[in-house]
């Protein structure tokens, strides 16, 4: 009787312990995911203030619509992406979502890695020729490969569903792409 | 009790469930680098030498064998067997 009952309540304790680590595990994932949404948005206000221009008439809009509520409907997701495209002007914090993204596997991300610095390379052998070189081509070439990679980058992180990041890098290649051809060699 | 387990089991499943796993790894890195893999790689061998460079093995689902280096600075190449 007593070994009965020690019994279930260590199966009680158990279950309720693997519980709580769920819970935790789930509930740090939302923090952190807000926590750099947050960051990613307040720190882009410091860094693209010509980005913000249009952002705020968007948000402007987005905050009268709610007073009128039959066609608030179709607001709040447009005005859900225009935050998502003020946010995601922050390449760090992109750089650093893609680093803890579980979607992407670590010998992938190494190869990606692998990519962008060939991508890079590419971009300062262009930025270090002499001026007068005809480089309209090698750019050319330098966007396809910049795209593609894009476009793989995107493709792997919807197979392994994190879909908000690859949103995100998707709607900051032009920004990513402006900061490949400054990076300095 | 069964019950129980199963419940449990399925609550830390449900917790993993988003990793990928090292086959879906290597078959991603396979396509990344320009040949087509599907979505896992099987027969999967690793070694790694004294120098700490690594070579990995692996079959896609239509059969082909693949290399994958990767050298202890972090450079992965990906050659057809």
């Amino acid at each position: 009787m007593d070994s009965k009952t020690g019994r279930k309540h260590l199966i009680g304790l158990l279950a309720a312990a693997l519980c709580a680590a769920v819970v935790t595990t789930f509930s740090h994932a939302q923090t952190a995911t807000a926590e750099q949404t947050g960051s990613a948005s307040a720190q882009t206000a410091d860094i693209n203030p010509s980005d913000n221009v249009e952002a705020p008439t968007e948000e402007a809009g987005a905050e009268s619509s709610p007073q009128v509520s039959p066609s608030s409907d179709s607001q709040p997701p447009e005005s859900k992406t225009v935050r998502d495209q003020v946010g995601v002007f922050n390449i760090d914090v992109l750089v650093e979502r893609m680093k803890q993204t579980d979607a992407i596997g670590v010998i992938s991300k190494l190869s990606l890695k692998n990519k962008v610095d060939d991508l890079l390379e590419q971009a300062n052998k262009i930025k270090t020729a002499e001026p007068d070189t005809d480089f309209s081509q090698a750019k050319l070439e330098l966007r396809e490969n910049f795209e593609g990679l894009i476009l793989k980058t995107v493709a792997l992180l919807n197979k392994g569903e994190d879909f908000a990041l690859a949103e995100d890098i998707y709607l900051a290649r032009e920004e990513l792409w402006k900061s490949i051809m400054e990076n300095k060699a | 009790m069964n019950r129980l387990i199963a419940i449990t089991v399925g609550l830390l499943a449900s917790v993993n469930i988003m990793a990928v796993t090292p086959a879906e790894d290597i078959a991603a890195t396979i396509n990344l680098n320009g040949y087509a893999c599907g979505n896992k790689a099987s027969n999967i061998k690793e070694t790694t030498d004294a120098n700490g460079n690594k070579t990995i093995t692996a079959s896609c689902p239509d059969g082909r064998k693949y290399t994958i280096k990767i050298t202890n600075k972090g450079r992965v190449s990906v050659k057809p067997m």
